[in-house]
C-alpha cells in the first residue's frame, strides 16, 4: 500500500480521467473487470453542472505526432451523475476492492470524481456536490476551461487558478487534485497557484490544443472534408467545449483557425526533431538547447504525448515511470524536487499519460 | 436459435497468431488462431494491431488499434477482412502466416435476430460485406432461414470480395461485374418482391444512407453496422459518437457498431475512422 494524500493505494497506476470509463468496460469486461481492476484508484470522466452532449464527430485524429482529440466533455452533469452513476461506480469500486479475495478486510478501490466549471462558483458548487457523498474520495478540478467572462483557461493562469481552488478548498475536507492545463507559458507558476488555493495535489497534464487539417480530397472519396479546413467537428483538439473554439478563433472563419494552426503544430515540430536526435543518440536524453523556462516546458508538455505512446502496457508503464520523471521531463523533475514534493503517482489511460505530483 | 449471445470479451488484448492470408481480389482475408475468445455474436468487433512496426517508422503511424468486424468463425479461428486505405490497413495487409497480432475483443453491440419471421436481406458495400459474413453463418444455422444477399463493389478486383459470402447478388459501379449500379436498386427490387424483410447493413456512410431510407419509407426494420475512427473500443474515450434522433449522441463501440436504423436520423459521415 502506498498513500497519495490521504488515498490508500494498492500500487502507482490509475487512470487519466476521460480514458476510462469503469460502468462501460464493466458491461463489455464483465465480472472479470472488478476481479483484475487494472489502476490503483478510478478517475471519472469530468462531470459538469449541467449535461453536455460534447462536440460534433469526427472527434478523433491519429496525427504523426500523437492523437488530437475533440471529445467536448460529454456527460449526464452532476446530479444523474450522482443519482445513476455513483451507485453503480460504489458497487463496482467495492467488489475491485475486493479484488476477487472476497472476505478479507478489503476496502473499495478509492473513487476520485473530476469536476469542472466555468467559474470559481461553478466549480464551488461542484464540489460542494461532491463532499456530500462518502463514495467519493477525492476530488479533481478539470480546470482547462475557459472562463465564461475572460475566454482564457481558467487554470492557465496562475493567480485565477489560486482563486478557484480557494473557492473550492473550504468546501470539502476531501483531497483535492488540481489537474494543470498544459496550454499556458509557465507551468510550474500555475502549480505553485494550486498548492497556495489549498490543493492537496497537482495532475500533470490535460489534452495538448492541436489541429489537423484535411488532406486533400481524394476523388470520390465521401470521407474527404475540403481541403485545409479542420478535420476535427470542434476544430481542435484540447478545447473542452465548442464555445472556446469561438474563443481560440474569434471572429474569425475557418481559414483563419488554420491560421491559428500555424504556431502549434511548429511546437509539435520542434519536439518531433528534438525526439529524433535523442533517438539519434541511440535512447539516451539529449539536454534541449538551453532557452527560457517557457519552451522547455512547451516541449515538455509535447513530450508527454509523444512518450504515451512507447507506453505499451501497465508494466511498461511502470518501467518508464523514472525516465519520465527524471530524464523526459526535467523541468517537472526539478520543480518537485525543488519544492520537496513526492512525485509518487502518476497514470495512463489509452490516451495519454498523466503525473501526479501530491504536495503532502 | 432465438437468441444470439454475446460472452464479456477478457479483460486484456490477447497475441494472436496468423495462420494465413488469403487474397479476395482488392482485399485479403486475415485468419489468426484464436482458441480462446468467446464466441462472438455476429457484427461485433475486435481493436486489432500488429505486434510488430506497429508505431515507430518514419511518422510513427499507425499506433492506435483498428477496430475491425470479425468476419468469420472457425474453429479455433478468427478471420477479418481487410483492405489497405491507410497506414494501419496497410501495415494489417503486410502481414503473414506466423506474425503475432494483438486482438482485444468480441466487443460491441451485434446483430440482432429476425424477428416474426421476417426475411433477412443482407446488403453490404464494399470492406463492409465483413460482418454480413459471419452473420449469413448464423442466420442459415437456423436452417429455415431464407437469407438474400446484395452486394456493391467498386470494380471488379473489389467485386470478388462477394466470394465471402454465399449465393450474393453483385452490383457494380462501373458495370463491369453483376449489375451496373446502385446497390439500393437490388434492394428495392427484392423489397418490392417480399416487404416482409428484416435488412441488415453494412458499407460505405452514402450506402448505409440510402438503404436507411429506402427501408424507413418502406417500413422494414433495418439493423445498421456503422464504423469510426476509435481510440479505446470500449466506451471510454467518446471518440467515435455518431449524431442519434432527437439530439445528443451515441458510441460506436458500446451502443453500436449494430444500431437499429430507427435511432438515427440519418447516417453521417463515418466518424473519422483512422484508417
Amino acid at each position: 500500500m502506498i498513500e497519495f494524500c490521504g488515498l490508500r493505494l494498492a500500487h502507482r497506476v490509475i487512470n487519466g480521467s476521460g480514458t476510462f470509463d469503469a460502468i462501460a468496460a464493466r458491461h463489455a469486461f464483465g465480472p472479470a473487470l472488478a476481479r483484475d481492476f487494472p489502476f490503483a484508484a478510478y478517475v471519472s470522466k469530468t462531470i459538469t453542472l449541467q449535461s453536455q452532449a460534447g462536440n460534433p464527430s469526427p472527434r478523433l485524429w491519429e496525427a504523426p505526432s500523437g492523437l488530437i482529440n475533440s471529445i467536448g466533455l460529454p456527460n449526464k452533469g452532476v446530479d444523474a451523475y450522482i443519482e445513476e452513476d455513483l451507485p453503480r461506480l460504489a458497487e463496482l469500486l467495492a467488489d475491485a476492492g475486493e479484488g476477487g479475495d472476497a472476505g478479507s478486510d478489503s476496502t473499495p478501490v478509492p473513487l476520485i470524481t473530476n469536476v469542472m466549471g466555468s467559474s470559481a462558483e461553478e466549480f464551488a458548487a461542484l464540489v460542494e456536490r461532491c463532499e456530500r457523498h462518502a463514495e467519493i474520495a477525492a476530488i479533481e478540478l478539470n480546470v482547462s476551461c475557459p472562463n465564461v467572462k475572460t475566454g482564457l483557461d481558467i487554470g492557465a493562469d496562475a493567480a485565477q487558478l489560486e482563486q478557484v481552488v480557494r473557492a473550492c478548498r473550504p468546501r470539502t475536507r476531501k483531497p483535492l487534485i488540481v489537474k494543470l492545463t498544459p496550454n499556458t507559458a509557465d507551468v510550474p507558476a500555475c502549480a505553485q497557484g494550486a498548492e497556495a488555493g489549498g490543493a492537496d495535489a497537482v495532475s500533470l497534464i490535460n489534452t495538448l490544443r492541436a489541429m489537423a487539417l484535411a488532406p486533400q480530397p481524394r476523388g470520390s472519396d465521401s470521407g474527404a472534408r475540403a481541403a485545409r479546413s479542420p478535420w476535427l467537428g470542434g476544430a481542435t483538439g484540447g478545447d473542452p467545449r465548442r464555445r472556446s473554439r469561438a474563443g481560440l478563433c474569434s471572429g474569425g472563419t475557418r481559414e483563419r483557425a488554420g491560421d491559428r494552426h500555424g504556431w502549434s503544430s511548429a511546437g509539435v515540430a520542434r519536439a518531433r526533431s528534438a525526439g529524433r536526435r535523442r533517438d539519434a543518440r541511440r535512447g539516451r536524453h539529449r539536454e534541449l538547447p538551453r532557452s527560457d523556462d517557457r519552451e522547455r516546458d512547451r516541449r515538455e508538455s509535447v513530450a508527454v504525448t509523444m512518450h504515451r505512446r512507447s507506453l505499451r502496457s501497465t508494466n511498461h508503464l511502470l518501467d518508464g515511470y523514472s525516465s519520465a520523471t527524471s530524464e523526459r521531463f526535467p523541468a517537472l523533475w526539478r520543480y518537485s524536487k525543488s519544492a520537496g514534493k513526492d512525485a509518487s503517482y502518476h497514470s495512463q489511460g489509452s490516451m495519454r499519460l498523466d503525473l501526479k505530483l501530491s504536495f503532502r | 436459435m432465438s437468441e444470439w449471445s454475446a460472452a464479456p470479451a477478457p479483460l486484456e488484448r490477447r497475441l494472436l497468431t496468423v495462420v494465413g492470408v488469403e487474397r479476395l481480389g482488392a482485399y485479403r482475408v486475415l485468419r489468426v488462431a484464436d482458441v480462446e475468445t468467446p464466441e462472438p455474436r455476429p457484427g461485433q468487433f475486435a481493436m486489432i494491431a500488429a505486434a510488430e512496426r506497429w508505431g515507430g517508422g518514419e511518422d510513427q503511424r499507425p499506433y492506435l488499434a483498428r477496430a475491425f468486424s470479425i468476419a468469420r468463425r472457425r474453429v479455433g479461428e478468427s478471420q477479418f477482412l481487410l483492405e489497405d486505405v491507410g497506414p494501419g490497413t496497410r501495415r494489417l495487409c503486410e502481414l503473414a502466416e506466423g506474425d503475432g497480432l494483438w486482438a482485444l475483443g468480441p466487443l460491441g453491440k451485434g446483430f440482432e435476430p429476425p424477428t416474426q419471421r421476417r426475411r433477412a436481406i443482407l446488403v453490404g458495400g464494399g470492406v463492409g460485406i465483413a460482418p454480413l459474413a459471419i452473420l449469413q453463418d448464423a442466420l442459415e444455422a437456423q436452417a429455415e432461414r431464407e437469407v438474400s444477399v446484395l452486394l456493391g463493389f467498386r470494380d471488379a478486383a473489389r467485386a470478388e470480395g462477394a466470394a465471402l459470402l454465399r449465393g450474393a447478388q453483385v452490383a457494380t459501379d462501373d458495370g463491369s461485374v453483376g449489375h451496373h449500379g446502385l446497390l439500393t436498386e437490388l434492394l428495392s427490387k427484392e423489397l418490392y418482391r417480399d416487404s416482409r424483410a428484416q435488412v441488415y447493413a453494412c458499407g460505405p456512410a452514402p450506402m448505409l444512407e440510402a438503404v436507411r431510407a429506402m427501408c424507413a419509407t418502406r417500413d422494414v426494420p433495418a439493423q445498421l453496422a456503422l464504423e469510426a475512427g476509435m481510440a479505446c473500443g470500449f466506451g471510454a474515450c467518446y471518440g467515435c459518437a455518431v449524431p442519434k434522433r432527437g439530439g445528443g449522441y451515441l458510441r460506436v463501440c458500446v451502443d453500436g457498431p449494430v444500431i437499429d436504423a430507427a435511432e438515427l436520423e440519418h447516417v453521417a459521415e463515418h466518424a473519422g475512422a483512422p484508417s
